[in-house]
């Protein structure tokens, strides 16, 4: 139980995790019964809230941290990563 | 939340004169009333708020829900209205709102605005970000979301029964009249500003009338007054200071007090009536809003009252007000002033009198116009003044009339309604005036005066129709001046004309009420103002220290001169030299020197 998953991506769409974005993010992370955690540039948000998301400036190009801890905590955060990886299904 | 903030001193128009000091009292820009309120009842209070407020994030969830599902939504739109939900039920919003309340015991609507401001402050310091500004719309829908819920819909009137039980100022981008119509009847409020130009505008004359300190124009209050615990608002210079240093609240509170002083004495003899030292009289009424200040205007020396406006007391009414709810309010009126004369006005809907059952856009649709295309809403009124006019002496004023024809049509329905009320007798105490506002009625007034008992000039609307000024555009703020002469000019010639007939002529616009041209009237044969009841006092004092002859001089002088500034310069000049004790300027150095 006492496991931590991390993972750093590249933002690839276009817009960045804007609004749309963060709402698909958060339901992904939603599936998962893990605590996940968002990092960029020394700030840490709670990654099941899309307000705590849109928080964090995340523009195309940037990268960020995933943190999850708590069960399948390697598999959440592996998928996450793909979402973001794959520019959120947005046409580029 | 908020760091302590510094000490701000905004500078806008004077409205009302004096000095108020309290706490802020927040009106936001877009929703009528957000105040800020401490939640009284210790944490069983704070814990209800809460569920009030849960409650408001599941009824917008739910409402976002329903447009979801029932609408057939583009992918796209779906997906943002999604990301909407989600963000009104997010944790890290409803905890931080939940937190705000139970921690710091304010209302919900208060800790929304501040969760939302803090957010959008930590946003804008997120870092260079195209997308910002999307972002910060998104925040925006659902805090307005928020909002509208809490507030319980449309609206702020929910709100005025939440008022402090302090003093307070009330700080807004700009009221309606029905909110400030409200809000005048609080114990607690100690004076208004706002950022919307004040001018001669409605707003401006019921503010006067209420006499609270006000202060608009404002620019950047909000923006100020978010954090900020007090507020002065300074009349006499027409000034804001917001979140003030302790030294500064006292040097106010010694202002006040001199200030009020001031006014008090004015107060002393405001009962005898206003003579000049030679011995010409000036008759001096009251401009009202409710039944409610009849005692005000007596309070401040009014022989009449000169001006009843109605439309203003149905602002807050749902409906169309009916036949009984004119007479009772009509019959309180009189029966409250009598033996005082009362002129009631008809409605005159329109300008920017705004309200929830009559609104009209359009620029020569108001007064009497209104009224006889809209009968289900005249009539009522004038069945309600026939039935009252047993109980005083009634006068009616019919707004906005540009043909002998519009004051014809308006006896037969009087006779009409009379006659089926069976009230015909009441007839004989009822007397029918003409307001002059248009120009029309100033080159007709000769065919006017022969129909009607009395003029009523309304200065501020025959100035706008005049110069062809919007009142509320301040770029046009310089053409619209009661110096200009063809508006001196108009109400000499009127005062001829009512000699003439021998008809009653009564000024009653903002002009009536303005020290610096009392003398100036007397010299034109006026004998009869009509004003807010707090301008009384003042112009009393001047027409019992004036002399009829330094007027007719003035007189002498204003026909003579063909510009406006310098017909400006003259009277105040000549004013302010007559009257060292009562204009502004002087005593307004005085109070610097021995206050504030």
């Amino acid at each position: 139980m006492n496991t931590m998953a991390e993972k750093t991506v590249t933002i690839r769409n276009k817009l960045g995790l804007h609004a749309r974005a963060a709402s698909m993010f958060v339901k992904e992370a939603e599936r998962y019964a893990c605590e996940v955690e968002m990092e960029k540039a020394g700030v840490r948000v709670n990654a099941k809230s899309i307000m705590g998301i849109l928080m964090l400036a995340a523009p195309f190009g940037s990268t960020l941290k995933i943190i999850a801890k708590g069960p399948n905590d390697e598999e959440c955060v592996t998928a996450l990563a793909r979402l973001v990886e794959v520019g959120f299904e947005e046409e580029a | 939340m908020s760091a302590e903030r510094n000490m701000t001193r905004l500078s806008g128009e004077k409205i009302v004169e004096g000095i108020g000091l309290g706490k802020v009292f927040f009106i936001d820009k877009d929703f009528s009333l957000i105040p800020h309120l401490t939640l009284r009842g210790g944490q069983k209070a704070r814990e209800k708020e809460k569920r009030r407020f849960m409650n408001a994030v599941k009824k917008c969830e739910k409402e976002l829900t329903a447009i979801m599902d029932e609408r057939e939504l583009p992918k796209e739109a779906l997906s943002i209205l999604e990301a909407h939900r989600m963000m009104l039920v997010d944790p890290t919003l409803t905890g931080e709102v939940g937190d705000t309340i139970l921690e710091r015991g304010v209302n919900a609507e208060w800790a929304v605005l501040s969760v939302f401001e803090e957010m959008a402050e930590r946003l804008a310091g997120s870092g260079a970000d195209y997308y910002l500004k999307a972002k910060a719309a998104d925040l925006e829908v659902i805090k307005d979301k928020l909002l509208i819920s809490l507030l319980g819909g449309a609206g702020h009137a929910s709100y005025i029964k939440n008022l402090p039980e302090e003093d307070f100022i009330l700080c807004a981008h700009s009221l309606t009249l029905s909110d400030l119509s409200s809000l005048a009847k609080n114990k607690h409020i100690r004076g208004i500003a706002l950022e919307a130009p004040g001018g001669v505008s409605h707003l401006t004359i019921v503010l006067r009338s209420i006499g609270l300190p006000a202060v608009l124009g404002l620019d950047g209050l909000l923006t100020e007054v978010a954090g900020c615990e007090e507020i002065v608002v300074d009349g006499l210079s027409g000034e804001a200071v917001v979140c003030p240093t302790m030294p500064q609240k006292i040097a106010y509170i010694q202002k006040k007090k001199v200030y009020d002083e001031y006014f008090d004495r004015f107060l002393t003899d405001v009962g005898d009536p206003a003579v000049s030292q030679d011995g010409a009289e000036m008759h001096i009424g009251a401009n009202i809003e409710g039944e409610e200040e009849v005692d005000l205007a007596k309070r401040y020396g009014a022989e009449f009252i000169g001006l009843f406006r109605t439309e203003l007391m149905f602002l807050e009414k749902e409906e169309v007000p009916t036949e009984e709810d004119h007479y009772a309010i009509y019959y309180e009126m009189l029966h409250r002033a009598h033996p005082m004369e009362v002129t009631i006005r008809v409605f005159d809907f329109g300008g920017d009198k705004e309200g929830r059952i009559l609104a009209t856009g359009a620029m020569g649709l108001r007064g009497i116009r209104f009224c006889f295309l809209y009968p289900d809403v005249f009539l009522p009124q004038v069945r309600g003044l026939i039935r009252a006019a047993a109980f005083g002496n009634l006068n009616i004023l019919l707004p906005f009339v540009s043909a002998v024809d519009e004051i014809r049509e308006f006896k037969a329905i009087l006779k009409e309604q009379a006659k089926d009320l069976k009230l015909e007798k009441n007839l004989k105490h009822i007397k029918i005036g003409a307001m002059i506002e248009l120009p029309a009625a100033l080159f007709i007034a000769e065919m006017l005066a022969r129909e009607v008992d009395f003029f009523s000039i309304g200065t501020n609307d025959l100035v706008q129709y005049l110069m062809a000024v919007e009142r509320q555009d301040k770029a046009l703020s310089q053409y619209f001046s009661h110096f200009h002469p063809a508006v001196l000019r108009a109400l000499y010639n009127l005062s001829h004309i009512a000699k003439k007939y021998k008809i009653g002529l009564s000024v009653c616009g903002e002009m009536g009420g303005d020290p610096y041209f009392t003398l100036l009237f007397m010299g034109m044969g006026i004998n009869s103002l009509s004003m807010s009841p707090i301008a009384i006092p003042i112009v009393k004092k001047i027409v019992r220290s004036g002399y009829l002859e330094e007027g007719k001089a003035l007189l002498n002088r204003m026909l003579m001169t063909t510009s406006e500034m310098e017909l400006r310069e003259i009277l105040e000049r000549e004013m302010e030299e007559r009257y060292p004790n009562i204009f502004r300027k002087a005593w307004i150095d005085n109070i610097r020197q021995n206050g504030g």
